[in-house]
């Protein structure tokens, strides 16, 4: 929780110290789907987070915290409930004309703990955005999750992200309507055992730019 | 006969030129009308008679073309040209005019012309100009008759400005530009222009003409604003309204859902596909609406490229004026009038 403070504070102070630039603050609802290790371990749930964005020129950064309750699907199961805290940075160098370079870390935590795999994993990839109308753009966004580290130990050599992004709002900015959807699959292996982990997260908001 | 017809070729100039000039000397007045009676005998007899009087220059001169019209007239060759050239050394700028006047005795008059040494037509132009341009300067132009070394100086107090030395024989077409020996703008004031001519023999002739020589700043040139002839484009356009937007985001939630399918791990199960769908659902309204939308103004490229050369143009002009400026803020203009001789 204190990385998230850090995480946090430090985009804030990047944003209130650079001036004329963008900078939108924003709050979402999420939808996600969680699955891990067999069909039947699924979990489906609601959450509320913020974020913060900033652009200097041709660098970005996102910063996203977003809470959900996830419920099992099957809940003759004996699965239960949990809590998790996904924390989303990335830095990001506009290399072509709507394409950007990203990376950044991703954060997990599961809240009761061992309910869910806690994780955490840098990221690596690109985006790229397309203007389709004054002030709507839609995106696409393919990262990969590097060096994934979880609390029941493991690793995932293959571990993906791929997004989908819309954003639409007046031209200059005020505020936007935000769409960013993000499916990850992370094929985490213990000692040689497939323990796979599959997430598909939608986050519907509204940011505030300044 | 034969008389009479070179009279009356002869006749047509001198008729003309009496029109113009004042006779006070009644001697010559009589050799006018005996000219104009076409009685040539006495023309010689009056004119003679009147060039033993006190005359004034130009009524000498008169009298001296008379002697000579009646002598061509009388078919004597070497007292017509005689005549001429006394004439013209009274007055130089004499002219005949070759349409009213036989071949014959312009022929003598030009005979004449040869064997003296004179400085005829000597004419300063009027001009404005910047000092020390080259190419620049007050047009000078004069005719000597014989060969001759002439000297053209510009002279004002003390001050004597070479402007030409050469050996010449015919007309000369020279130009002033203003300056000192030392590049400077020659001062204001009235000047001189001095023609001298020496010929053969220590013979020498001189004639002058006086100019006003005024100084002044020279017009400096605004800045551009725009380039004549040329107008900037506008840096945007408006697309026409298309299905572009929603196709783009269908392409692109196509995309996504067509990933995430991919992607999806088997040993996993299936995904619901409740959030792609919302944020495809997202995209796709959003892809409807600015199809709907009027087209958002896109960067016009060619216009954009147009306008920065023509800003680059427009730039460079404005670099050059601005050098021109500073050169012609330490420049002088000068304008030179030729005074007339009355008005000395």
């Amino acid at each position: 929780m204190n990385r998230v403070m850090v995480l946090t504070s430090l985009l804030a102070a990047t944003a209130v110290s650079a001036r004329a630039q963008t900078v939108l603050l924003g709050m979402h609802g999420a939808l996600g789907d969680y699955r891990e290790v067999s069909p039947n371990l699924r979990f489906r749930g609601t959450g509320i987070g913020g974020s913060l964005a900033l652009r200097v020129g041709r660098f970005s950064a996102e910063g996203a915290v977003t809470r959900m309750s996830y419920d099992p699907r099957d809940k003759t199961g004996g699965d239960s409930s949990f809590h998790s805290s996904q924390i989303d940075a990335r830095l990001g160098i506009d290399v072509a004309s709507g394409l950007t370079a990203e990376f950044g870390l991703l954060r997990r935590t599961i809240d009761p703990e061992l309910s869910a795999q806690e994780m955490g994993a840098a990221r690596i990839g690109v985006r790229y955005s397309k203007l389709i109308g004054p002030g709507a753009t839609v995106g696409l966004r393919g990262n990969y999750l590097a060096g994934a580290k979880f609390t029941g130990a493991g690793s995932a050599g293959l571990a993906f992200e791929l997004g989908l992004l819309v954003s639409v709002g007046p031209q200059n900015g005020r505020y936007r309507l935000t769409a960013d959807y993000g499916f990850q699959r992370i094929d985490r292996k213990v000692k040689g055992a497939k323990v796979p982990i599959e997430q598909s997260l939608v986050r519907l908001g509204v940011a505030v730019g300044f | 006969m034969r008389y009479t017809v070179l009279g009356l070729l002869a006749l047509l100039a001198p008729a003309a030129i009496a029109a113009q000039e004042t006779v006070q000397n009644a001697t010559l007045q009589q050799a006018i009308q005996a000219y104009e009676a076409l009685d040539f005998p006495k023309v010689i007899v009056q004119g003679r008679a009147a060039l033993r009087q006190r005359l004034t220059a130009a009524e000498r001169a008169r009298a001296e073309e008379l002697l000579g019209f009646a002598f061509s007239a009388t078919s004597q060759p070497d007292s017509a040209i005689s005549a001429f050239r006394e004439a013209i050394l009274l007055d130089p700028d004499r002219q005949l005019d070759a349409r009213r006047v036989s071949p014959r005795i312009t022929g003598y008059f030009n005979a004449a012309l040869g064997q003296v040494l004179v400085v005829r037509q000597l004419r300063v132009d009027t001009a404005r100009f910047i000092s020390g341009t080259p190419g620049s300067g007050v047009p000078i132009r004069f005719t000597v008759t014989s060969p001759a070394r002439v000297r053209t100086r510009a002279i004002n107090g003390n001050n004597a400005l070479l402007i030409d030395s050469s050996i010449v024989a015919g007309t000369l077409n020279l130009r002033w530009n203003g300056t000192l020996a030392n590049g400077d703008p020659v001062p204001a004031g009235k000047w001189t222009i001095v023609v001298e001519a020496l010929g053969a023999g220590q013979n020498t002739f001189s004639v002058s003409q006086e100019v006003q020589v005024t100084a002044g700043a020279v017009d400096t040139v605004p800045h551009l604003t725009a380039l004549p002839g040329y107008t900037e484009l506008p840096e945007t356009e408006i697309p026409p309204q298309s299905g572009r937007p929603l196709g783009i985001a269908l392409l692109y939630s196509g995309f996504a859902g067509a990933g995430a399918l991919a992607l999806n791990n088997g040993d996993l199960g299936t995904s619901t596909g409740r959030e792609i769908g919302v944020a495809a659902g997202a995209a796709l309204i959003t892809g409807f609406v600015m199809m709907l939308k009027k087209p958002a103004p896109r960067p016009a490229l060619g216009n954009i490229q147009y306008n920065r050369l023509l800003k680059e143009q427009l730039a460079r002009r404005n670099t050059d004026i601005a050098q021109q400026n500073a050169q012609r803020r330490r420049q002088v203009q000068l304008s030179v009038v030729p005074i007339a001789r009355g008005t000395r």
